[in-house]
């Protein structure tokens, strides 16, 4: 993939323009990427509200009746329900991967089993998520090519 | 999770049920024995048992996967027992017998394991390649 950068100083908003020859997997993950930057999602902490952007999370997890995001250094409790995570976000991005899970596949460190036929994603800051095996091929589908 | 436990007792239930109803025919035509229909039924509900709490333990996430492995293998073992006290002398005539059924249970339960571990490693493997 060839990046071009082109600075001009009378454009009035940051502009993005894809040239491509087909939409497949990798054009869809990029603009999903692309869609997702521009994105916010509030997080609160005690009486706290916060503005997270979906690059800085690594994942929700639905906890009893409430959701939570886990960035790197914090967690943060969200308002929506896991379900309204999952298409809020860009699909190949965020992916549902257990019943009470929603990863950012760019988090994704690497995967291991075990001995009991589980599969766990280690993500970057060290955690440690295990994979439903009905949710591995959209997992699959998801990391198809997937951006650095 | 009561919803799974069924599910896998349903699919156990019907598996023990066939396997040993093949047994008692094999029973009927060599020995010209009858296994009373009581004591099978009974016993096949029991046997089911024990196979869907081994899944069922062998699947628990908490406390790790070795435990899981080992605690899976332990209602295992009472299959042997059972199938003794249901056909008695018909198959246990001799102590060994029940010895062999024993190593039988853990062959199979070890293979399974084999079965799994290797599927999924290969499941892990494949998604790595995909984050390469």
């Amino acid at each position: 993939m060839k990046v071009e950068l082109d600075q001009q100083q009378d454009i009035k908003e940051l502009e993005i323009r894809i040239r491509y020859k087909e939409r497949d997997q990798q054009f869809e993950r990029l603009l999903a990427f692309i869609q997702a930057a521009d994105q916010t999602i509030i997080g609160h902490q005690e009486d706290k509200t916060f503005v997270l952007r979906p690059g800085d999370i690594l994942y929700f997890e639905s906890v009893d009746d409430r959701v939570v995001a886990y960035t790197d250094k914090d967690t943060y409790t969200i308002k929506q329900r896991l379900y309204e995570i999952e298409t809020m976000f860009p699909k190949p991005l965020f992916i549902r991967v257990s019943i009470s899970f929603v990863l950012n596949v760019t988090k994704i460190a690497h995967f291991s089993s075990s001995i009991n036929g589980r599969i766990e994603a280690e993500l970057t800051n060290g955690d440690k998520i295990l994979i439903s095996r009905a949710y591995v091929p959209q997992l699959k589908e998801a990391l198809g090519g997937r951006l650095k | 999770m009561i919803k799974k436990f069924l599910g896998r007792y349903a699919a156990s239930f019907t598996l023990t049920t066939l396997v040993l109803l093949l047994v008692n025919i094999v029973i009927r035509v060599r020995l010209g024995d009858m296994i009373p229909f009581i004591a099978m039924v009974i016993g096949i509900a029991l046997v089911a048992l024990a196979i869907t709490l081994s899944i069922t333990l062998f699947k628990l996430d908490k406390p790790n996967a070795l435990i899981t492995t080992i605690l899976g293998l332990v209602p295992l073992m009472a299959i042997p027992l059972i199938l003794r006290i249901i056909y008695g002398v018909v198959i246990f005539r001799f102590t060994f017998v029940l010895f062999i059924a024993f190593a039988l249970c853990a062959l199979a339960y070890a293979v399974a394991v084999l079965v799994v571990a290797s599927r999924y490693k290969k499941e892990a493997k494949d998604l790595n390649d995909l984050l390469k």
